[in-house]
């Protein structure tokens, strides 16, 4: 091999090219470089060479890199996003059993179900509720008013004979007296009566559909649905009991707040019973009884200590200006066992009142304090023409 | 023991596949090294298009290695890209470095350096070369990427492209290059 230090070895095309692609042993190249230091022409040849080959290895890798972007594209396009197919499939199933949980289980906890009213008179929402329930029930009105005419006479003859009462079993009882006032607006009493029989008659086409504890429920929840600020939130164990907030006002709003239902609620039901151990007795002859479901209301007192555990949380909730009240549906009639910071004293009981202010609402006067409660319409008027049909 | 015979067995597996030519090897290589090569990047004033610039040139240096024969297995195939990506990023940053200050004059040539002019001439030299093969279309070009960026045999090359033998590839090879030569001339002139 010596002898390639001595000729010009770079004629020789494939020396040239192993040794540019360094094919060769070690020994050789220390050869033929050797011989390059000294001769121009080989160096010439191989700078050529070496152009040529880094032309071509520049062109592959160029030509390797754009098919490897190819290729990682095309891998791109074809792989599942499974990150953003298990993120919208997690989503979708926190939704149902959000949803789920909200529809079925929701109603038997203590939480808000819908807000209290606050700010909005009570009167008013009286008014606007007889309004809404009139006007969704006026395409069938025209064929009901003369029953639900028939019903509210009944009712005013049961009252002329006093039998509207409201009682506490016990130490406790109050019995109230419904008061039965016919004023002497022969027209205006007309249109009360077609509008009960409006709203009655609504309510037993309701009535019809409640066969069983479940279905109950879910009409209550539907017709707290439809009012927009019931106070209702929760329904106790018992199929026909439910757990409301009763909104406790200081008796300066209490008079004004009286004051207030007397100047707006003026033609309107307004139904109120004095709450007394005695003998029902017509409260006022301005006042106007003119529907009441429950003939008897029964008032228990107890203190938050006595409340059960699923109540707890609620109680810290709501604070010192609403009483939990537990509303039952007895054959005695209606019981509102309320739940008060510090027991009561049961002389305050014995002056107590309770108004009811529509069909929905009810006020509790309690010395000097006002408990204003808006129950779902299957707690009231509604269910009374069922009953006696 | 058993964790290292999977390590193994999967870099054996993408050697294997190199070797024979299949490109989705380089796939495999860039997916699994995507992560610490962009991270690395990102930590080092980059951004991920640098990134993944770079890991497609550090796999393709692996390619080109194991298909060439120079590729000795003494670590992983991801450690060796890793390595390669950083050292080509660290190398890149120096020169970017380096050439920055120069950069406001616009003069960076005009120390009369003349090693640096002759990195510029032979750069444009080579750039005009590597256009007169893309110019020079199949069989040349084929010809002479499977001969020197493929390192292929003669006979390899007659069989892929079709042709009667190792001597006829052989003497196309020669006449591709006569061609070449002739193209990079025209264009320099």
């Amino acid at each position: 091999m010596g002898k390639l230090e001595q000729e010009h070895w770079t004629e020789n095309d494939v020396l040239v090219e192993n040794f540019v692609l360094e094919r060769l042993s070690e020994t050789e190249l220390q050869e033929l470089k050797q011989h390059l230091a000294r001769c121009a022409r080989c160096r010439g040849n191989v700078e050529r060479e070496q152009r040529i080959v880094g032309a071509a290895k520049s062109l592959g890798r160029a030509l390797l890199k754009q098919r490897l972007g190819v290729n990682l594209k095309a891998r791109a396009e074809r792989q599942i996003p499974w990150p953003h197919i298990l993120s919208t499939a997690a989503l979708i199933a926190i939704i149902i059993g959000v949803g789920t949980y909200y529809r079925w289980y929701k109603p038997a906890e203590p939480a808000d179900l819908i807000p209290m009213s606050k700010e909005q008179p009570i009167a008013q929402q009286k008014s606007e509720s007889s309004q809404e329930k009139i006007t969704s029930e006026s395409s069938t009105a025209d064929a009901d008013v003369q029953r639900g005419v028939d019903q509210t006479s009944q009712m005013e003859s049961n009252s002329e004979t006093g039998n509207t009462a409201i009682s506490a079993p016990g130490k406790e009882s109050i019995e109230g007296l419904g008061a039965s006032i016919r004023g002497g607006r022969e027209s205006e009493l007309s249109l009360q009566k077609e509008k009960m029989g409006r709203t009655k008659v609504a309510a037993v086409e309701s009535d019809k559909k409640r066969t069983a504890g479940d279905d109950f429920r879910r009409d209550v929840a539907s017709e707290l649905q439809k009012n927009p600020e019931p106070t209702a939130v929760g329904f106790a164990k018992k199929s026909d009991a439910l757990w409301v907030d009763g909104q406790v006002q200081a008796r300066e709003d209490a008079a004004q707040n009286r004051s207030l239902e007397e100047s707006e609620v003026a033609g309107d039901e307004i139904s109120r019973l004095r709450i007394n151990k005695d003998e029902g007795i017509a409260d006022s002859p301005q006042e106007r009884r003119i529907s009441l479901r429950q003939e008897k209301i029964t008032l228990e007192p107890k203190t938050v200590a006595q409340l059960p555990s699923s109540q707890w949380l609620r109680q810290q909730q709501i604070g010192a200006k609403r009483v939990q009240t537990l509303v039952e549906e007895t054959p005695a009639g209606l019981q509102l066992t309320m739940f008060f910071e510090n027991s009561l004293d049961s002389t305050l009981l014995a002056g107590a009142t309770a108004q009811q202010i529509s069909s929905d609402s009810l006020v509790v006067f309690l010395d000097g304090q006002v408990i204003t409660y808006k129950l779902p319409a299957t707690f009231t008027g509604a269910k009374e023409i069922n009953t006696k049909r | 023991m058993s964790a290292s015979l999977i390590f193994l067995n999967s870099d054996s597996r993408i050697l294997e596949q190199i070797r024979n030519g299949d490109e989705q090897a380089l796939v495999t290589l860039f997916e699994k090294n995507r992560t610490p090569v962009t991270a690395f990047v990102v930590r080092n004033s980059g951004t991920r298009d640098d990134a993944e610039d770079l890991l497609q040139e550090a796999v393709i240096v692996l390619w080109e290695r194991v298909r060439s024969g120079r590729f000795h297995y003494s670590s992983a195939l991801g450690t060796f890209i890793i390595a390669t990506a950083r050292n080509k990023w660290l190398r890149l940053l120096a020169r970017k470095r380096k050439e920055l200050p120069m950069m406001p004059d616009g003069n960076e040539f005009a120390s009369e350096d003349v090693s640096s002019l002759d990195i510029v001439i032979e750069e444009e030299e080579a750039l005009k070369l590597r256009e007169a093969l893309e110019k020079l279309g199949d069989p040349c070009k084929t010809i002479l990427l499977l001969y020197y960026y493929d390192e292929c045999s003669m006979q390899e090359i007659a069989q892929r492209m079709g042709f009667a033998n190792a001597d006829t590839v052989k003497s196309k090879k020669y006449q591709c290059k006569k061609a070449l030569e002739k193209a990079f001339m025209r264009g320099r002139e």
